[in-house]
């Protein structure tokens, strides 16, 4: 006897998803605490022993051009609202696509693209129809080109020079994809460039989740590096390398990426022990110059610029900064040791070189952990019993605060929290949720005019985080309903919401340099296959299914098999029983609270596969909210200049309708009126930080020359670069230092730099 | 052509004599750098707890050399460059009252040329108590000086110092000491420091106070005036080929 669909979705499912606000609310940002990193700054023996040192040392290796390859730093493509304001040279053919047209290069709407190509509104968005609210409509043109950032020439790596210059030796020549006749431009690199502001928060980065939670030291992998380590002294003579294990570091594993990446800033086959070669004998910021109030180096005495002034370099060394800031037991074994050389005959590694990619990614995630914008309207608006904003004494008019009251209505009632959820405006931030919905007496976060305690509803009265899978336990993976209907294990923080064609990038669904897939959900399956070898990051044994969207398994036998279900029938046990232990109190749902038996998941592979399906394709990392106003254009793909645009893409639900599609886009009511936009887009802008506007501390910086296109255009580019002269001519963006009172003027959303 | 070796080739053959000196130095080098290590252990008292005033059963054996490791030292050296260690009173020696040796590295290089050099050197003061049924009483101060400069363009020298004793029970001897000098940043670097420590040796025990201190000198000057440093965003060769050409040309 089979039960009705229905009734099983009432019985076991969550209160049914209807057109009311649910989710978790965008509440304020202001004292969520940012993960900890067990280990760091604490226990017995720290990796870091001056955090105000390792930060200062982080945002100078941010800042600072010495550290590409040719000129290019972190901030050359994280300088706007920390995401790229660039026009010029920013098109990539598409090179994550699975089909031959990611190789070359489409014609925009302007009529032109390519290299050294400048963008203009024309241009957008990359998927046009002839009417934007009606996807059935004409389409007028589509790309799987991407809108993305200029990094490196590349070039094979040869040597470094530890004193001057900014640019490596490389064996140059002009790139097969990347030129202009026989001209070579800089290469793009294939993904837009998300914001580093808040991603100390996000769980994993990368729009594809691959820079690891877990950071290992030497490689963005985590635990799944098996040559990974670092260099510790562990006796008066002796020195070893360990393994190293460090939680919510995700911002260190991602640092391992792009210094060696051969799009974003660096020739092929530097390494990080060879950049720390280039760099520990200079000066930091060599030669940029530091505002003398910048509000890390000026507290600390580390700036040379004075207020008539303005010179370039800290007074001091990285090789100092690194013995300052870290652990001696990282940096001062006295012997040339077993660290290896750059090549034969050249002179061997000392430790704190050995150790360099350490040093480089820990100081840069603690700088970027400092980047928090929890002062922006939302933040700072006094809120009702309700704890709803009432915008009230800030300067608004009543209209204005009518419409960011129905602004916040409607993307509330179109489902938009359930994926853009929480103060951080993305369910990516996954452990700071987790932590603030743990029930804890006396413990709050919010301003201080509106304190919110921790608990199941920090988010939102009536619980509603578990809308998003979020609860105090911090599961990773999540069951979520996709477009056919179906119900598929999935990875908490991504979301396919059918931006391009997903053969053009297969996002969250691709594999790490060891064969292994990023997804959690994949890996969960093989857990629950009783395949432990498929599962290589931590925390996948202890996923609750009862606090899945859509439930997995129920113990109730219904006599037959019953299909994307687990039944009795085919055998269930409760959730930790096979690690013995229990997770099945503080349920969302405690009927769904168990998982398939080992026999029962394998056999439904071919008997019940609806059961196990996960759904990974075209999934990408949900992006904040925070700061949107001014960090277009958008998507993994840069595809829409405004959001007016993302709006439009939203209210036809979507470009791309395909099985991955989650759910909620064709809930979407945006299409009808035009107020109603306009209002959701006056929401959005409150979530912008007027110290990011105005770059005031922390968003100050060191003055950076950024390259932005080559002289030409995008049919001729003149040849005799400095470096090759094979190579285009460069143009430049140079952005003035700047202090911790920010700009005079404030900088302005990516539109305003289209023609 | 690998570019870093037409670099080099350039350098060597250059000599170019005192064009682009910046700093006056006794070695008329276009950098050079001096640094050193002084380790001196002061015994304060000793006292026989069991027989007063007779000190004949403990041996008191100071220690000091260069450290007998592969890579050490170690030097690579192109065009005119110079190494110049000082290590006097190598090997070991009986000690009554007090024992100081001292490492120290000078280096210097022209225009075009390159050093790169590390020494590591170990010093020690061992007391063994051969006495059968005596045990002794040591007060003992270590004291220790690091000195570091770098003058010229592109040189660096810095000193690292590690310290333990036989099974690393002494506390106060967590931290290394290290100073370092980059010249045109920060050109010397300093710094004097002292410990303490007192111990008892019964009949037979022994204990040793080791000092690891090691140097590194590295150094690549070029005759480029510092104002125009801040303009190499473009090759560092590019821009050395056309300076010399010129310069040759000149003379």
């Amino acid at each position: 006897m089979r039960f009705s669909h229905k009734l099983i979705m009432g019985g076991w499912l969550l209160v049914a998803q209807a057109a009311i606000a649910h989710g978790p609310r965008t509440m304020p940002l202001t004292d969520l605490p940012v993960p900890s990193v067990p280990g760091l700054v604490d226990g017995s023996s720290p990796i870091v022993v001056d955090p105000q040192m390792a930060v200062a040392l982080g945002k100078a290796l941010f800042w600072d051009m010495n550290v590409g390859s040719d000129g290019q730093a972190c901030a050359s493509c994280h300088f706007h609202a920390g995401a790229d304001s660039r026009t010029k040279n920013q098109m990539n053919p598409g090179e994550k696509s699975s089909q031959a047209t990611g190789q070359t290069f489409d014609v925009l709407g302007s009529g032109k693209g390519g290299p050294n190509h400048t963008l203009s509104l024309a241009d957008f968005p990359l998927h046009q129809y002839s009417d934007p609210f009606n996807s059935a409509s004409t389409l007028i043109r589509t790309t799987d080109d991407t809108v993305a950032s200029a990094g490196t020439y590349a070039g094979n790596f040869q040597g470094v020079n530890q004193f001057n210059g900014a640019n490596d030796v490389c064996d140059r020549s002009a790139d097969p994809v990347f030129h202009v006749g026989s001209v070579g431009t800089r290469r793009v690199e294939p993904r837009n460039t998300p914001s580093v502001i808040n991603t100390i928060f996000n769980y994993r980065n990368f729009w594809d989740g691959r820079a690891n939670n877990i950071f290992n030291g030497s490689s963005p992998w985590g635990d799944r590096d098996p040559n990974a380590g670092v260099w510790v002294k562990t006796g008066a003579r002796t020195v070893a390398k360990q393994r190293l294990h460090l939680e919510n570091s995700s911002l260190a594993s991602l640092a391992m990426g792009p210094p060696l990446n051969a799009s974003e800033m660096s020739c092929v086959g530097r390494n990080l022990a060879m950049l720390g070669r280039k760099l520990l004998l200079r000066a930091p910021l060599q030669n940029q110059k530091v505002h003398y109030q910048d509000s890390v180096f000026s507290a600390m005495g580390l700036t040379n610029s004075t207020a008539s002034e303005a010179k370039a370099g800290l007074n001091t060394t990285y090789k100092a900064m690194i013995t300052k800031a870290f652990n001696p037991k990282y940096w001062s074994y006295t012997a040339l040791g077993p660290f290896g050389a750059p090549a034969p005959g050249q002179t061997p590694y000392n430790q704190v070189e050995a150790n360099f990619s350490l040093f480089f990614g820990i100081a840069l995630q603690m700088y970027e952990a400092t980047l928090i914008s929890d002062q922006a309207p939302i933040d700072l608006t006094p809120r009702d019993a309700a704890n709803d904003p009432t915008w009230q004494g800030m300067g608004k008019s009543v209209e204005e605060i009518a419409s960011l009251k129905r602004g916040q209505a409607i993307f509330e009632g179109n489902h938009c929290l359930i994926c853009h959820g929480g103060p951080l405006a993305t369910t990516a931030a996954i452990s700071s949720y987790s932590t603030v919905l743990t029930p804890t007496p006396g413990k709050f976060y919010g301003p201080a005019h509106a304190r919110i305690p921790y608990g199941p509803d920090a988010f939102g009265n009536d619980g509603q985080a578990a809308y998003s899978g979020l609860t105090r336990f911090g599961n990773v993976v999540d069951r979520a309903s996709v477009a056919d209907g179906s119900y598929k294990l999935t990875d908490v923080g991504f979301a396919n919401t059918g931006v391009a064609n997903p053969l053009s990038d297969p996002g969250l669904n691709a594999n790490d340099d060891f064969g292994n897939p990023f997804s959690f959900a994949k890996q969960y399956v093989q857990y629950l296959l009783g395949n432990n070898a498929g599962v290589f990051d931590p925390g996948i044994a202890t996923q609750r299914s009862c606090d899945f969207q859509y439930a997995l398994s129920f113990d109730i036998d219904v006599g037959a098999i019953f299909p994307g279900y687990f039944t009795a029938f085919e055998g269930v046990q409760a959730e930790g029983s096979r690690e013995g232990v229990t997770l099945q109190q503080d349920c969302t749902d405690p009927s769904t609270a168990f998982i398939p038996t080992v026999s029962a998941a394998n056999a439904s592979l071919t008997a019940n596969p609806a059961a196990l399906a996960e759904s990974t394709q075209a999934s990408f990392k949900i992006p904040s909210l925070r700061n949107v106003e001014l960090t277009g254009p958008y998507m993994h793909n840069g595809g829409m200049a405004t959001l007016e645009q993302v709006l439009e893409f939203y209210s036809r639900h979507g470009n791309f309708v395909n099985p991955d599609q989650n759910e909620f886009l064709p809930a979407i009511s945006l299409a009808t009126s035009a107020q109603d936009r306009t209002d959701v887009i006056a929401f959005l802008k409150s979530l912008t930080d007027e110290r990011v506007k105005y770059e005031r501390a922390p968003f100050d910086h060191p003055e950076i020359t950024i390259a932005h296109g080559h002289e030409g255009d995008e049919t001729s580019v003149t040849a005799g670069n400095a470096i090759s002269p094979v190579l285009g001519k460069e143009e430049y963006m140079v952005v003035p230092a700047v202090g911790a009172g920010g700009k005079a003027t404030p900088i302005g959303p990516f539109v305003d730099q289209l023609q | 052509m690998n570019k870093s070796t037409k670099k080099l080739t350039l350098w060597s053959a250059a000599a170019i004599v005192g064009a682009g000196q910046l700093f006056a130095t006794a070695a008329q080098a276009s950098a050079a750098t001096s640094s050193y290590v002084t380790v001196t252990y002061t015994i304060n008292s000793i006292q026989n707890l069991t027989h007063p005033g007779d000190l004949s059963g403990l041996d008191i054996l100071g220690s000091f050399d260069l450290a007998s490791l592969d890579n050490n030292p170690y030097q690579l050296i192109t065009g005119s460059g110079s190494v110049t260690p000082t290590l006097t009173g190598t090997g070991s020696s009986a000690v009554t009252g007090s024992y100081s040796r001292t490492l120290q590295l000078d280096a210097g290089a022209e225009n075009w040329s390159s050093v790169s050099a590390n020494y590591l050197a170990w010093f020690s003061l061992a007391f063994n108590n051969t006495s059968a049924t005596d045990s002794y009483d040591v007060d003992l101060t270590l004291s220790y000086d690091l000195s570091a400069a770098a003058s010229g363009n592109s040189a660096f020298s810095d000193a690292t110092a590690t310290f333990y004793n036989e099974d690393s029970s002494f506390s106060n001897f967590a931290d290394p000491a290290y100073v370092q000098a980059a010249a045109g940043v920060a050109g010397f670097g300093a710094m004097s420091n002292s410990h303490g420590f007192n111990f008892t040796l019964a009949a037979g025990e022994a204990e040793t106070v080791y000092v690891d201190a090691s140097i590194n000198a590295t150094m690549a000057p070029v005759p480029l005036p510092a104002a125009a440093w801040s303009f190499l965003i473009g090759a560092l060769s590019v821009l050395g080929l056309k300076r010399n050409k010129s310069a040759c040309q000149s003379v």
